[in-house]
């Protein structure tokens, strides 16, 4: 028969109490650790990769922007004419008579509207022409004029014929829009031009450019007579 | 010598309880030193990654200055960027450069005599009047209008004939 003996088990106890508290002291502390530690090396860790995400991306925009630095000023002004930013009638028409005079025909007439629609950010300013030559000239000018920058679209086109003489009336529609108001933020990234992009800009680099003369200023001259220049 | 205990065995702990207590403390010596371990890991992982950060984040200021001094370049190439989207919109838009195109070079193809007296060209549709001094030079038109894979529709919308001036024909040309 067992008999119940206190002190036996408060020896017991007492053998047990020791390590088991230490144990639970450990666990208790590697909770907490994990808890800290772990959170913040895997914060840190994903800071690291946000940095080096933007490292990569600003590295690739230097770059592009490095290797454009020479032609984007030429670029910059190529686009620029083919969609200005302002109306551009007076330098259509000024495209419209060179070609008239290579072609061979005569301008008759021509006024420029006011901008009269807004389409996409796209302003179009109306432009009436009418031409008179031979028809071959006048089709093949109509053809060209596809080919002029600023850029034009042909609105409606009416071809007259009569004993010999053509004359086509024209309504030429001009393109502009406003330029970008901001810059996007220094981080964000820059990719180069895509195929399509390229592709529209060997169009318009193709096409006919018109001819800007710089007048400079002239004077002071000395005036001998100052009551007469 | 020889070791003598006096306790009485009454006191002294149970031999299960002992090999509890000898195993709990082998669990703590290696949960200790896996503690420990596991911290030295993390305190290198911890200094590591802010080196990297401080590194990283070092190399991404210089980037900017030098981005920053480019500042001209960008504002130019986000203008070609603006200006080549536009001008994509404005090539790709409706517009009858197609339909004269398309008109001139079915008027090439015209036979000698036939006259091209009035055209409209619209974003979609082209209206010519033609005229033919005679039924030989109206054939040989009638067989080029046919042959053309220019238009996917040729309308003749009148056709009248004159002794003095011949065959007058409207056509509608439609895409």
């Amino acid at each position: 028969m067992k008999i119940f003996d206190p002190g036996s088990i408060l020896t017991n106890v007492r053998v047990l109490i020791g390590p088991t508290a230490f144990l639970g002291a450990l666990v208790i502390l590697s909770v907490i650790a994990l808890r800290v530690g772990v959170s913040r090396v895997v914060f840190l860790r994903t800071q690291v990769a946000e940095s080096k995400n933007e490292e990569r991306h600003l590295t690739e925009k230097l770059e592009v922007l490095k290797s454009s630095e020479a032609s984007a000023l030429p670029l910059a002004d190529l686009s620029l004419i083919a969609v200005p930013s302002d109306n551009p009638a007076l330098t259509i028409i000024s495209q419209v008579k060179a070609l008239a005079s290579q072609k061979g025909i005569a301008i008759t007439s021509f006024e420029a509207k006011q901008a009269s629609s807004v389409e996409e950010d796209i302003s179009k300013t109306e432009i009436e022409l009418v031409l008179a030559g031979e028809m071959r000239s006048l089709l093949d000018f109509l053809q060209a004029l596809k080919t002029i920058s600023p850029l034009v679209t042909l609105d409606q086109t009416t071809l007259r014929q009569e004993s010999g003489a053509a004359r086509v009336d024209v309504l030429l529609l001009g393109n502009f829009a406003s330029l970008p108001q901001t810059l996007p933020s220094l981080s964000s990234p820059f990719n180069e031009l895509t195929a399509e992009e390229k592709d529209i800009l060997a169009k318009i680099s193709s096409y006919s450019q018109p001819q800007f003369t710089e007048v400079l200023p002239s004077g002071p001259y000395e005036r001998t007579d100052l009551f007469n220049f | 010598m020889v070791q003598i205990n006096l306790l009485p065995t009454d006191l002294a702990p149970r031999p299960s309880v002992i090999r509890v207590s000898g195993i709990v403390k082998r669990i703590l010596v290696v949960g200790f030193i896996i503690f420990i371990l596991a911290g030295a890991i993390a305190a290198a992982l911890y200094l590591f990654y802010s080196r990297e950060l401080s590194d990283s984040k070092a190399k991404v200021s210089e980037l900017k200055t030098n981005i920053k001094a480019l500042e001209v370049t960008e504002t130019r190439l986000i203008l070609v960027r603006d200006r080549l989207e536009k001008a994509g919109l404005i090539l790709g838009a409706e517009s009858s450069m197609d339909e004269v195109e398309s008109a001139a070079k079915l008027v090439t193809n015209f036979p000698q005599g036939v006259i091209l007296s009035d055209a409209k060209f619209q974003k979609e549709t082209s209206d010519l009047t033609l005229n033919s001094p005679n039924t030989t030079v109206l054939r040989e038109l009638f067989k080029v209008l046919t042959g053309s894979s220019l238009y996917k529709n040729i309308d003749m919308t009148s056709f009248s004939f004159s002794p003095q001036g011949g065959f007058d024909i409207k056509i509608q040309l439609i895409k």
